[in-house]
């Protein structure tokens, strides 16, 4: 085995699965299952790492498929990376009235099978790299329905260990990107991307053409820069738009003005590729100055990664 | 002019790699001026000292200042330069002349002046790609000769990135074409660039003289240079004729428009403009040395706005002026002085007539293609302090309206168009091309069209002054 890129089955063992549980709150299985990492890491202060878990606002869950959920939590005095899942046909509820538990994404139900990571915090992607060998196995056919059809851990564990898949090496842009984001359409019109940028309180959208590749962004600054153009700021005297005289235009023709009337091309967004180091995402989001990068395959968008996807996922997490 | 590349953050082993080039070079030319040319001591620290300011924009653009501050020291301390000397080649009134301008162009920006032109252009009705680039070229020329090419191209880049980004067209060609109509235009006027200034107050030119001698051939080589611009972005200026049938098919404005006041900003643009177009009058009714009502026509203008716009005086001083600019104009001056107290200049005077002749057919194209290279690569403030002298040594005594003064003007005004780096208002407009739609302009790509821009201007200003030259000399004489 190379100590690289370690096979997922190798960060557990058949002690760390609780196989076939009946249900019961999420909240109450994550704590059984840092019980269970505790067996075999003495030295991991388990009660604080289970309220470290519990503390985490919003980023709390993360669902890598439907119905399979990660929860994870760094942990000072670890060595490697642990692993610990249960499997429930019934499902896990995500208890919302808990304190520090929302579950992330837009396909959230009940939880079938709930994995912890407890990470080194001298290793701050190695939970990435077992994220995405996690999500590469669970989108294989039938793969949670076989592990679902399972209560016995050692079976449970083989299920694992006979996928073969290993951590890669590092993490890429395909690892960390969002795929649920909003988006707008080239004939989409301003009134939709204006009620997108008062709805979601997202600074900029893609904009895809009808293929679904990625033509360019509709941002704020591009829209205010539209009603209120840089020639008029000049003015030290407002008089003459004091009652926003120069949005006229825009609020008339909102409806019929399509997005493209306010769309920045290329220079103004930066892409990278699924492929890309996820390090060489944060090094493209400093020099060029953007809060957010699309990730393309042959220019057609498949994610997105924000500043904020790496606070929450290297650094929060 | 200057690399453009901040210095503040390049690698310290390229910071190292281009001083070792400096001093290398300036050593070396300094050595040759002393054992081959046959400088004395004196000429020889003055012509290094020198080089290595010139150099230091070339290389070392964010420590400029500090060069020019050490340079000085050094030019005293080795007698090469007194402080008599350095205030009286410090030019002054050139620099207050030009604080006085810049506050006024403030007052303009303020009162919505540019606001109203920007306006202007963007109302037009019927714009087809050659109307625009015509309308921009002559508006980015006459704005230019009347204020200054860094106000002209800050304004006239807003009508092009404007125009640009509705259409969803490349800026760059337009950007190109308003730049290089903008340097063409700033040799119209005395107030077009400080190397009109700095010569009118070297050679006792008045304003009248410059409309006389310089405009017309201005204009001229203005209208080769569009005409040549738009054949060679023919294909992009057709594009753009596309977009706009397009959107004046939807009934879409070229941007927003509103209701300007802009009758104080012209009574203040034109008080000024007319100030110094009648300064030479008012001297003469008034008995006053030449230029004196010129240089204080700025400042009264600028004392106005001050008065008028007292909440904003502070302001206009503290961020309208380019302190850094002024304060490196003004030791340049002054150093450039030291090439004129060693001799240098008579020497180089007499070096250039003996290759050359005395002819003033063979100077006046040798003084433009010095001047066009020198300020291609190097400010054209710089080469043209620094040249001043020379051509003084050849003319005679100042007030003498002579071919030569007009050659290092056109050389020094077009030869900015020939690179990226070549003219102030160029490193502007590509600063403001970059932070707005991160991009950069390919040298050669500027080279390409720059120099043959440069030449088709220089040529026709050359033709001119073969016609205008005997008739300056007849009147001399």
């Amino acid at each position: 085995m190379s100590n690289k890129n370690p096979r997922f089955s190798a960060l557990f063992a058949p002690q760390q699965i609780l196989g076939g549980l009946e249900g019961g709150r999420l909240s109450q299985i994550i704590h059984r299952l840092v019980a269970s990492i505790g067996d075999i890491e003495r030295s991991v202060d388990i009660e604080g790492a289970y309220q470290l878990v519990l503390g985490r606002e919003g980023c709390g869950v993360m669902l890598v498929q439907p119905g399979v959920a990660v929860v994870h939590v760094r942990s000072e005095g670890l060595k490697q990376l642990r692993i610990a899942l249960a499997s429930s046909r019934e499902g896990f509820a995500c208890s919302h009235e808990q304190r520090g538990y929302e579950c992330v994404g837009e396909n959230f139900g009940p939880v079938n099978i709930a994995v912890l990571m407890m990470a080194p915090t001298e290793d701050p992607a190695i939970y990435l790299r077992a994220v995405a060998a996690l999500t590469a196995i669970c989108k294989r056919e039938g793969f949670v329905e076989q592990l679902l059809g399972q209560e016995d851990p050692e079976r449970l564990w083989e299920l694992f260990e006979e996928t073969g898949e290993r951590l890669p090496e590092f993490v890429e842009a395909r690892h960390i990107m969002r795929t649920d984001y909003s988006e707008l359409h080239v004939s989409d019109s301003l009134c939709m991307a204006i009620d997108l940028f008062c709805r979601e309180g997202i600074g900029e959208y893609p904009v895809v053409d009808a293929d679904g590749d990625l033509v360019g962004i509709v941002s704020e600054d591009e829209l205010i820069r539209l009603c209120l153009p840089e020639y008029i700021t000049w003015m030290e005297d407002l008089s003459p738009v004091l009652n926003f005289e120069p949005f006229a235009e825009i609020l008339r023709r909102e409806r019929d003005m399509p997005v493209m009337e306010i769309m920045a091309f290329t220079e103004h967004y930066a892409t990278v590729d699924e492929s890309t180091p996820a390090i060489q995402v944060a090094k493209v989001m400093m020099r060029r100055d953007v809060r957010q990068v699309f990730v393309v395959r042959d220019n057609q968008l498949m994610g997105i990664i924000s500043i904020r996807d790496f606070i929450q996922k290297v650094l929060r997490a | 002019m200057s690399t453009g590349a901040s210095n503040a953050v390049m690698p310290g082993r390229v910071l190292f790699a281009r001083f070792v080039l400096l001093a290398i070079i300036s050593a070396v030319v300094g050595l040759l001026t002393h054992y081959v040319w046959g400088l004395n001591q004196q000429q020889t620290i003055s012509v290094t000292v020198f080089l290595v300011i010139i150099l230091s924009t070339l290389f070392f653009w964010d420590f400029r200042l500090a060069i020019a501050f050490i340079g000085l020291p050094v030019l005293m301390l080795t007698g090469a330069m007194e402080m008599e000397c350095f205030k009286q080649h410090c030019s002054l009134d050139v620099i207050l002349f030009l604080i006085g301008m810049m506050v006024v162009v403030g007052g303009l920006r303020d009162l919505g002046f540019f606001t109203w032109i920007i306006q202007g252009i963007l109302k037009i009705k019927g714009m087809t790609g050659p109307r625009f680039v015509l309308i921009t070229a002559v508006a980015s020329a006459l704005s230019a000769a009347a204020v200054d090419e860094v106000t002209s191209i800050l304004f006239m880049a807003a009508v092009v990135f404007q125009v640009c980004d509705v259409l969803k067209v490349r800026p760059i060609p337009f950007l190109i074409i308003a730049v290089m109509a903008t340097n063409v235009g700033s040799a119209g006027t005395m107030l077009g660039n400080p190397v009109g200034i700095l010569i009118g107050s070297r050679a006792g030119l008045t304003f009248e003289d410059f409309m006389v001698w310089s405009f017309p051939v201005m204009l001229l080589s203005l209208v080769t240079t569009v005409a040549f611009l738009m054949l060679w972005y023919r294909k992009e200026i057709h594009e753009l004729s596309e977009r706009m049938e397009q959107r004046r098919g939807h009934a879409l404005p070229l941007g927003p428009t509103v209701r300007v006041p802009y009758m104080k900003g012209l009574l203040l643009l034109g008080g000024t403009i007319g100030l110094v177009a009648l300064h030479h009058r008012i001297e003469l009714l008034l008995g006053l040395q030449t230029n004196t009502v010129l240089y204080m026509a700025p400042l009264v203008s600028a004392g106005i706005v001050m008065i008028w716009r007292r909440e904003r005086a502070r302001h206009y001083i503290e961020h309208d002026v380019e302190w850094w600019t002024l304060i490196f104009f003004l030791m340049l001056f002054g150093v450039a002085g030291t090439l004129q107290y060693t001799e240098v200049t008579n020497e180089i005077a007499f070096s250039l007539t003996r290759v050359l002749g005395d002819q003033t057919d063979t100077l006046v194209p040798a003084i433009m293609i010095i001047s066009a290279i020198g300020s291609a690569f190097i400010d054209n403030v710089i080469f043209v302090a620094a040249f001043i002298p020379v051509v003084q040594e050849m003319v005679g005594a100042p007030g003498t309206v002579h071919p030569l003064w007009w050659a290092l003007l056109f050389g020094a005004c077009f030869g900015g168009n020939i690179t990226m780096i070549g003219s102030t208002a160029n490193i502007v407009a590509l600063g403001m091309l970059e932070k707005r739609y991160r991009t950069r302009v390919n040298f050669l790509e500027w080279f390409r069209v720059g120099l043959s821009a440069g030449f088709v201007a220089g040529f026709v200003a050359w033709l001119a002054l073969l016609f205008t030259g005997p008739l300056m000399l007849a009147g001399a004489g």
